[in-house]
This record gives C-alpha cells, sequence and structure tokens, in this order.
C-alpha cells in the first residue's frame, strides 16, 4: 500500500480533455463505477492466487510512457519462454492499476501458439502503471511493470 | 435485435509453410461502452456494451480464448501467433455482455 501511495502522489495532474458530445463523468460530480469495479489488490489476487509471483525480464512489456491518447493505447507483451507440451505460458494478463476495474484482459494460450507474444489496444482513465503477469504452466507467475503518463483520458 | 458487427482475421505473411508460425490478427467493430460515460446530450450513461469473451479455433480445435473487459479500446484488434499445422479452417468467435455474437472464418493454405 504504501508503494501505491507514493506512485499517485508522484504522478502528474491530468488534464481533463471533453469529448465531442460525450461528458466524462468527473464534470458532473459524480463519480461512476465499472459494474465490475475491482482494485488492482484484488484482482492480483484474483488472478495469481497462492502461486509464486517473480520479476522477470523475461517478459517484455512495450507501452508507450506518453501515450498520445488515453482511449487506444497499444500494449504489446512479449515473453521469452517455451510453448511446449508441458512448459508453456498458459496466459497473459493486462492490469491498468489505475481503472475502476483495473482488468483490461486475461488471454489464455495453448502450446499450439508456438510463441508467447500478444498485442491489443486499451482505455487508461489516468496517468498510471499498466502491469502484465504472465501464468507459467508450472503454477508461477512472472511479472512487469511500466508506468504512463496520460494526458487525454479515457472511461 | 442481434446486432450484425463486422470483423477480420488477417494472417500474416501472406505466404507460409506448415510449421510456420504465424502472426493472427483478429479486428471486430464493436464500441466497446465502458457504462460509465453520459451522453452530453442526453445526459444519460451510455450503457455498457463491450465485448466479453472471444475463441480462437483451428478445424473445430480451441487453441487461444480471451476473457475481454470493458477498458479495451472501441473497435478492438487483438493480435497472436499461431503455428500452422495444415490446411484448414481458422474460426473466432466474439460474445459482448448482451449476448451479441460475431463469428468470423479463415482457410489456411500453408505452401507446398
Amino acid at each position: 500500500m504504501k508503494r501505491r501511495n507514493f506512485i499517485k502522489t508522484a504522478v502528474t495532474a491530468v488534464a481533463m480533455v471533453s469529448l465531442p458530445n460525450l461528458v466524462l463523468a468527473e464534470d458532473n460530480e459524480e463519480i461512476l463505477e465499472s459494474a465490475n469495479k475491482m482494485s488492482f489488490d484484488e484482482a492480483f489476487v484474483l488472478i495469481v492466487g497462492n502461486n509464486k509471483v517473480e520479476e522477470s525480464n523475461k517478459v517484455k512489456l512495450k507501452i508507450p510512457s506518453i501515450p498520445e491518447n488515453g482511449m487506444v493505447v497499444p500494449v504489446r507483451v512479449e515473453v521469452d519462454y517455451p510453448m511446449e507440451k508441458d512448459n508453456y505460458v498458459k496466459s497473459i494478463h493486462i492490469l491498468s492499476t489505475e481503472n475502476s476495474n483495473t482488468r483490461t484482459i486475461d488471454f489464455f494460450l495453448t502450446p499450439a501458439n508456438a510463441e508467447a507474444s500478444f498485442k491489443t489496444k486499451i482505455k487508461l482513465s489516468k496517468s498510471q502503471k499498466v502491469m502484465v503477469l504472465v501464468g507459467l504452466s508450472n503454477g508461477t507467475f512472472l511479472k512487469v511493470e511500466k508506468a504512463t503518463k496520460v494526458t487525454m483520458t479515457a472511461c | 435485435m442481434a446486432k450484425i458487427r463486422r470483423s477480420k482475421i488477417k494472417v500474416k505473411p501472406k505466404k507460409f509453410k506448415v510449421g510456420d508460425i504465424i502472426s493472427i490478427r483478429y479486428i471486430v467493430q464493436h464500441p466497446m461502452h465502458t457504462g460509465m460515460v453520459k451522453d452530453k446530450e442526453t445526459k444519460k450513461i451510455i450503457p455498457a456494451e463491450y465485448i466479453t469473451d472471444i475463441s480462437f479455433s483451428f478445424e473445430g480445435e480451441e487453441f487461444s480464448k480471451m476473457k475481454v473487459w470493458e477498458s479495451i479500446s472501441a473497435d478492438p484488434s487483438f493480435e497472436l501467433k499461431y503455428k500452422v499445422t495444415g490446411v484448414g479452417e481458422i474460426k473466432v468467435h466474439s460474445i459482448d455482455n448482451l449476448g451479441n455474437e460475431t463469428l468470423k472464418t479463415k482457410q489456411l493454405k500453408p505452401q507446398k
């Protein structure tokens, strides 16, 4: 929890941009939450359970440090790990640590993928760290995270 | 009323052989409404409408699946890898929180 507070205070102020025909909830002084609201800590535990989690440089996370548009942030994950029958990357989870629902996607692989590589685009509500959790077939998880500074926000 | 959404499966490279690893990119038309945004004109919340699950299979056998949440960008795209095992059909099925489904197929024709 200490680290999260540090991140919160270290984050720069975000300029809220009104999109045509849409008003972000904060302008009306109501805080809208996702129906799937889940904090980072809750999502982390849900995904990892009691399994071991290690920081790993085998997981490459490519995400712009200053995304041009918080509605469309490209994320690319590449894991340097075999994809063999009994030893493979089973899942790749992308968590947006500060979105109302921190889960963005859970990608489940099989050895047929042959490479643990994944690309998609996510929405970030504000500047935050994005964390990738990689689940291996042996039960351990690898993790990596990157900070982003979002000036044009989403959801 | 079921909504028909356009989707595409793009395979790279264009020419490949059995045993090669190809890149599959799935793109689907979808607003991915989070249910947390108000329409400026109506002042009403745009109801949540987003893809929840996607399944990728080859000749009827699932090789990848995704649990998708509302934070994925509108008109989403997903790119993954796949090792070609022979001639056959790739099928991608997606469904959203309202039960609307999209199905797209693509024939894989590896070179000899």
